[in-house]
């Protein structure tokens, strides 16, 4: 589903990002991306939906080789991706339900049908309740359910969620990562960039480590606990 | 079906937005509005000239007095020769009776004055009508050494220099029209501007994902649209009074003159006013949209 071939990702001829990078991903796999800050996590997930461009090497996303994809054709693209960002970057002045049913709009569906799915999403993360909210009138977690939402409700082939847990309290993160889980169940390739170690730990999936942009291990999370290391160590 | 499904929910969208920031969206529309309203005003005036000036011109244009003793033959023979020209309308022949009886007609409040009359001084005339203000001209120069011409009254003066104001007003109306579309291209463009910036972050986010160039730049477009529309709606109400005032008006200050209130050209008005708003405030929010929303 995704793969990238020596990727490296160089800002102003000087800060490498991204160095080297060779990486497989599956369909209908389930990934932790973990590293440090300013590891390369966020640049990664940015050449995936041509956010940004490879400075050398190969992106290659459903077979598409994406250094080739025409302007026109990122749009496309994009629509089979559900992102959710680390500043969750909910509408304000949108209701939950309306947050979500954009992305519906965005894949060119409008009217009843987009509120439908936008129902059945947030009734699958248990925020139905919540549908005519604001975002400000929610709590972080519910927030962040409303993003994952919004990033699922038109059936993405490829689910990406950064720092989907950050700053939120273990019990709420662990409620966070079981619903990625439920995601990923879907049928839906899903890559999680995340430096939370409780949730990494407490799953076992394939965990990539990222370090100063290289990868520094690609390893099921059980082979860790086995070494008695932890993912993000 | 799916194409209307999605114009009313980019309206629907740009109506919303509109209403969201409704401080910016008052400004901007009181602003074309009051630009519209100018622009209307000029229009009113130029058709009240342009009325006058048709009301006027249907009136006589060439008055030839005629001696006492003017054979009859000659008079006739005079009469069809100007009406054998195709540029003119009309010739009618006024007895000195009938000027007389017109006389005492526009002096009915004041009889005294024209007691003192014993005989009737005034002499039988042609009354020529034509829309060719230069015939008319050539015409009374040529008229003037003819025997049994007393006189030559060319009423065209007053016509033409109303035309001259008329002009006047239409080219400081279209210069002033011109001026103030460019005022409200600015206005609507940087209404549309600041919404841009100020959303800037959604924009960003609707990119991601993959929004088209098409579903983030109707909902701007309809909202400079809708900018438009509602400024015209709003100079079109007080256009339309000022119609209504000013032709009042001008049937108490020239009541001699047939100027009727025409709901025709108060309707054109209203029409050329939203067509007028319709399009500077698609063409503003496109400018702005096109320069400010790099996608």
């Amino acid at each position: 589903m995704i793969v990238l071939r020596n990727v490296s990702k160089v800002y102003d001829l000087r800060v490498t990002a991204l160095d080297d990078v060779t990486l497989s991903i599956p369909k209908g796999d389930f990934v932790f991306l973990v590293g440090h800050n300013g590891a390369g996590k966020t640049t990664l997930l940015s050449l995936l939906v041509r956010a940004d461009q490879a400075s050398s090497g190969v992106v290659l996303v459903g077979g598409q080789d994406l250094a080739l994809l025409k302007e026109s054709e990122v749009p496309l693209l994009r629509r089979r991706f559900g992102i959710v960002f680390q500043d969750l970057k909910l509408f304000p002045k949108k209701t939950v339900a309306e947050n979500v049913a954009l992305a519906m709009q965005v894949q060119g569906c409008t009217g009843k049908r987009a509120h439908i799915s936008a129902a059945d999403a947030l009734e699958l993360v248990g925020l139905q309740h919540r549908a005519s909210f604001l975002p400000g009138q929610i709590s972080g977690g519910e927030q962040r359910k409303a993003a994952i939402a919004r990033a699922i409700v038109h059936r993405p082939e490829i689910f990406i969620a950064d720092e989907p847990t950050a700053s939120l309290p273990p019990e709420a993160a662990w409620e966070i990562t079981c619903l990625l889980m439920e995601v990923n169940r879907l049928g839906i390739t899903t890559l999680v960039a995340t430096h939370d170690r409780d949730v990494v730990d407490g799953f076992s999936r394939r965990v990539v480590a990222l370090d100063n942009g290289r990868i520094a291990r690609d390893v099921q999370i059980g082979k860790f606990m086995e070494n008695g290391v932890n993912a993000t160590t | 079906m799916a194409a209307l499904s999605y114009i009313a929910s980019m309206s629907g969208s740009a109506v919303v937005n509109a209403w969201r920031h409704r401080t910016m969206t008052v400004i901007t529309v009181l602003i074309v509005s009051l630009m519209m309203t100018t622009l209307g005003m000029f229009l009113v005036v130029e058709n009240a000239l342009s009325v006058m000036i048709a009301s006027l011109e249907e009136q006589v244009n060439l008055i030839i007095y005629l001696e006492d003793e003017a054979p009859p033959s000659d008079v006739l023979a005079l009469r069809q020769e100007l009406l054998d020209d195709a540029r003119t309308i009309s010739v009618e022949y006024v007895t000195k009776e009938q000027a007389l009886e017109r006389l005492r007609a526009s002096f009915q409040d004041e009889p005294d004055l024209l007691q003192p009359l014993l005989d009737n001084p005034l002499p039988a005339s042609l009354e020529v009508r034509s829309d060719d203000p230069e015939f008319l001209q050539s015409q009374a120069s040529a008229l003037l050494g003819n025997p049994i011409v007393e006189d030559i009254d060319l009423a065209q003066d007053v016509v033409d220099n109303l035309i001259r104001i008329s002009q006047v007003a239409t080219f400081l109306g279209y210069a002033l029209g011109a001026g103030l579309a460019l005022v409200a291209l600015f206005v609507i463009g940087s209404a549309i501007r600041l919404t841009v910036y100020a959303r800037r972050g959604e924009i960003e986010v609707l990119r991601l994902m993959g929004a088209s160039d098409h579903f983030i730049r109707w909902p701007f477009l309809l909202e400079g649209v809708f900018f438009g529309l509602i400024g015209a709606l709003v100079s079109s109400i007080l256009v339309g009074i000022a119609y209504i005032w000013v032709h009042e008006l001008l049937q108490q200050l020239i009541s001699f003159l047939p100027v009727s209130l025409d709901i025709t050209y108060l309707l054109r008005l209203i029409l050329i006013l939203a067509l007028f708003g319709i399009a500077i405030g698609g063409l503003g929010s496109y400018l702005s949209v096109r320069r400010f929303l790099t996608i």
